[in-house]
């Protein structure tokens, strides 16, 4: 018993781990690439391919804040927060993800958040 | 090499997995300085002590830290950093078992095989990929896949002004070449055929013999056009702890050190 346990305790983990990534993708449109589901290379909706729009526009760093709203948009919410915070304004921000299709390129909003100082 | 090969025989699994899995952890520390700083120090300390890296508390400790680090953006970790967090899990628990070359063996057989089921898995039922769409926007967008994309005939300008375009985060129209809808879809199709039999290969005990054809099948085009030395390297040692004989054992070796020279020779050669 022992023996198996030592056997098969971390790929147990793993199967766990890359089936809660997932469906955290399916039903929460977290990227596919990251999070140990191994879904890398398997769409074209990578962090990279995603894109954070702000009304009114602000510069956006490359800041953990931004990487985490970018991989899940459950984390929008704390970046409208931040950025309301930082210009003393009302916010609104948008989370948008590359559509593909026969060579055209366009984008497509899948969060949207509003956010008052 | 043939002063190489005897060395690399002589070694026992006990010793040459955690020495490979020492080098894992540095090449998987990724760009975070201070996860870097970390690897290296660990690897500093433990390369002269055999009996340091070939302890189970010793992998333990190293696989519980990282997992503690990564759990904090774990949304954010790239999937083989999971592997290699894994696999130090996986070995400090092999080398608490009675036997620890069998132990090492099944729990890397087990992990290749997740990997790659859940990798052929996010391939069916992604809505880019059986469509030939995913190779055709990467080929065209994607600097890791330019030698596959000159082969399709489009030109070096065009593919700078595809990556423009997309770094301009503006809509507009990728410029192609003629042959890109043949080789996306002998990408796509070959890609789902090899990352299935590698899969298959490793969790189904039957098909056993399948096993090192289907990774070198993988590996070889693979890490020749897109050399990722992170998750190369920790597929390499995983596979090297599977082997049953020592020649396979020097074998995935060899190929261990390959993709980690020809990653650095690619960086060298075209940045």
């Amino acid at each position: 018993m022992r023996e198996r346990i030592l056997r098969i305790t971390i790929p147990v983990v793993a199967v766990v781990v890359a089936s809660f990534q997932l469906y955290q993708a399916r039903a929460h449109d977290q990227v596919a690439w990251e999070g140990g589901g191994f879904g890398m290379f398997a769409t074209i909706d990578a962090a990279d391919n995603r894109v954070i729009i702000s009304s009114p526009p602000v510069r956006l760093s490359d800041s953990p804040s931004v990487q985490r709203a970018l991989a899940h948009p459950r984390y929008l919410d704390d970046l409208a927060r931040l950025i309301a915070a930082g210009i003393d304004r009302a916010v609104t921000v948008e989370l948008a993800e590359i559509v593909y299709g026969d060579l055209d390129v366009s984008y497509r909003v899948v969060a949207r958040v509003e956010e008052t100082p | 090499m043939t002063s190489i090969q005897p060395q690399l025989r002589d070694l026992t699994p006990e010793i040459l997995i955690p020495r490979l899995t020492l080098l894992v952890l540095l090449l998987t520390a990724g760009s975070d300085k201070w996860r870097m700083a970390a690897a290296l120090a660990v690897v500093i300390v433990a390369i002269p002590r055999p009996r340091l890296y070939t302890d189970a508390r010793f992998w333990l400790a190293v696989g519980g830290v990282m997992a503690a680090w990564n759990v904090l953006q774990w949304y954010a970790i790239d999937n083989h950093t999971f592997l290699a967090n894994y696999w130090y899990l996986a070995l400090g628990m092999s080398l608490l078992s009675r036997a620890p070359p069998a132990a090492m063996a099944a729990n890397a057989t087990a992990l290749v095989g997740v990997v790659f089921a859940f990798a052929v898995l996010w391939k069916v039922i992604s809505p880019d990929f059986p469509s030939g769409n995913f190779f055709e926007f990467t080929l065209l967008t994607d600097e890791r896949f330019e030698i596959p994309a000159r082969l399709a005939g489009v030109a070096e300008g065009d593919l700078a002004s595809n990556r423009s375009l997309l770094a301009a985060d503006v809509s507009g129209t990728l410029i192609s070449g003629p042959r890109l809808p043949l080789v996306s879809a002998v990408l796509t199709w070959s890609t789902l055929i090899v990352e299935s039999l590698v899969a298959v290969a490793f969790l189904v005990p039957a098909l056993h013999r399948l096993r090192y054809p289907a990774l070198i099948a993988f590996a070889v085009p693979t890490y020749a056009m897109v050399p990722v030395a992170g998750f190369g390297a920790t597929l390499f040692a995983l596979a090297a702890a599977t082997a049953g004989t020592d020649k396979a054992r020097a074998g995935f070796t060899a190929g261990f050190a390959i993709i980690v020279l020809w990653s650095l020779l690619w960086v060298a050669l075209w940045g």
